[in-house]
């Protein structure tokens, strides 16, 4: 198993790659605007989410090929409109110069573009292509896909049956985010902005986290409450999916380019020294209780035992 | 004008008024647990033989052993079905029943867009490029149109959200206006369920609902099982309903169950 790492300074790459980074994705924003919902390339429609100019972007794709870190460009957003399309391949033109890996996308025409204007770069179904099933690989992998991200929501007993199809690789969410909604189906916005830049509103669910609830039933609230608890990681289940063959093409991916250097040197130390004690092992219950260790060590607290993935 | 009713449970039959519409669709987008029986399925076609209703499957996102459960059910549908799907996986599944040359439509839930109903909030003049932009779907891109249509797909089904649409169809599409509740997140999580990390329930979703106030907004979300919906109000003006080449209305009762 390989860890991915979001990236969105130049300057995290080599201490991400020294802790065991194995491959980056990015975002980049190019306008100069503020960046927002409408004219973002990515679904994370602020600045220190992204690269903001091609230069920046460019140097980090040198630096980590020189590594021989895989390194991939994210457009994932469901559509765009037609200038946004020829932005894209315009710097996609400018990254395969410095040896881009490949890109992220969700948006099928997009998919069907890259792949016909540039046969050698890597294409990652977004998780918002909602792979839930073995035939919507098959549909996806028609159009050029080559790796799967598969979704947070896919039960775990799903994603051993998906990630048999030794034809493909596949990404496995692993740390920091569990929405409640399916990421591919949800239509409330992250951020609207209005035209005089100010933001109007968040997430539905950060409006949610912030408010006392009161659903008039204690079963209810408590449900809720259990929901919006987001989840630690999924690391000890995903044990039983590092062995020979099935592992070299499974993907670890940390979410969260927005977070600071440290919390993501944090996580790719902790998934780097999981994944050692993992493919050490003896038996479960040992495993889990030195990952447990291993969490306290690293983040300073107790693992919740709020799993993303149970087995 | 096309008029369709939309259930999910069978024994939302015995409620209908076959003579207020032509069509039936039945089934659901949400969630896989919620795909009829085989013999629901046959009961309903078996009730249509007398009616003067055409029948539409509709079908939900699908993990493997729903596609499983979706096999058996295409392999007694009548040639010629019209299935709504809302996966890809499904449209791919149904292109292996080439002999029962089945209608395809892109589901509401392929058609990419937002629905947040806080959209209500923004101020019309102030924000008109942003509530253009919120206008704005997978749907306006010739490109895909062209995909669908490529596909062997003819129809879209869109619903009668706060801010409409901007796109203009290909003649060969038209498009099915759902009403009046709108789609606007799902999950697997289900509040109804007793363990979110299992896909299974006990249908503890029946005949529940939750009613969620958001801040500001007179419009209240409404969750049925694991799907979260607003009450769209709004009247379609008829332009717009010429614009989306909308040529059927497709009521919504209730919203899953």
């Amino acid at each position: 198993m390989k860890i991915t790492v979001p990236l969105s300074n130049t300057d995290e790459l080599v201490p991400l790659i020294k802790e065991g980074a194995d491959e980056f994705y990015f975002g980049l924003n190019l306008f100069a605007d503020k960046i927002n919902e409408t004219n973002s390339l990515n679904l994370r429609p602020v600045e220190f989410a992204n690269f903001n100019n091609i230069a920046d972007a460019k140097k980090s794709v040198a630096i980590s090929q020189s590594y021989n870190c895989p390194i991939y460009i994210c457009f994932n957003k469901e559509f765009y409109l037609t200038y946004q399309y020829n932005i894209i391949l315009r710097i996609l033109k400018e990254l395969v110069k410095v040896n881009l890996s490949g890109v992220i996308v969700t948006d099928i025409i997009l998919i069907k573009l890259i792949r016909k204007m540039f046969s050698g770069l890597k294409i990652i179904a977004s998780t918002r292509t909602n792979i839930f099933n073995s035939y919507s690989i098959k549909f996806y992998s028609k159009l050029g896909v080559d790796r799967f991200t598969l979704p947070r929501h896919l039960y775990f007993m799903d994603i051993i049956n998906i990630v048999k199809n030794k034809k493909y690789e596949f990404e496995i969410f692993c740390r920091n985010e569990d929405c409640p909604y399916i990421s591919g189906f949800c239509t409330y916005t992250h951020t609207i902005w209005d035209d005089l830049n100010t933001t109007r509103s968040f997430c539905r669910e950060t409006e949610r986290s912030n408010k006392k609830f009161n659903m008039g039933c204690d079963s209810v609230n408590y449900l809720v409450k259990n929901r919006l608890v987001l989840k630690d990681c999924g690391i000890c289940s995903l044990a039983c999916l590092a062995d020979s063959n099935t592992g070299k093409r499974i993907y670890l991916k940390i979410t969260g380019r927005m977070f600071n250097l440290d919390k993501k040197i944090r996580d790719v130390r902790f998934l780097k020294q999981a994944l050692h004690i993992i493919y050490n092992r003896k038996n479960k219950i040992n495993t889990q209780a030195e990952i447990k260790r291993l969490y306290k060590d690293i983040y300073l607290k107790d693992c919740s035992e709020n799993c993303s993935y149970k087995f | 004008m096309e008029k369709v009713v939309y259930i999910s449970d069978i024994h939302s039959l015995a409620k209908i008024s076959p003579l207020n519409f032509s069509r039936l669709y039945y089934g659901n987008e949400f969630c896989g647990n919620l795909i009829p029986d085989i013999e629901d399925i046959k009961k309903v076609l078996n009730y249509l033989k007398n009616k003067s209703l055409e029948f539409s499957f509709v079908t939900p996102w699908c993990r493997d052993s729903d596609l499983e459960k979706l096999k058996k059910i295409f392999a007694i549908l009548p040639k010629h079905s019209e299935i709504i799907f809302n996966d890809w996986g499904v449209s791919e599944l149904i292109n292996r029943f080439k002999n029962k040359k089945f209608k395809k439509i892109l589901g509401r839930l392929l058609v990419r867009y937002s629905r947040d109903p806080r959209i209500i909030l923004l101020d019309k003049e102030r924000n008109k490029r942003l509530i253009n932009y919120l206008m704005t779907s997978n749907i306006n891109n010739d490109a895909f149109q062209l995909f669908l249509i490529e596909n062997g797909i003819y129809r879209i089904e869109i619903e009668n959200s706060f801010q409409g649409y901007n796109f203009k169809l290909d003649e060969r599409l038209s498009s099915s206006l759902y009403y009046p509740y709108v789609f606007v997140t799902t999950t697997t999580k289900c509040l109804f369920k007793q363990d979110f990390n299992s896909p299974h329930c006990k249908f503890q979703c029946k005949d529940k609902t939750i009613i969620w106030k958001i801040k500001n907004l007179a419009h209240k979300i409404i969750i049925q099982g694991n799907t979260e919906f607003y009450f769209g109000d709004r009247k379609v003006k008829s332009k717009s309903m010429k614009q989306w080449k909308v040529n059927r209305l497709v009521f919504m009762p209730k919203m899953t169950w």
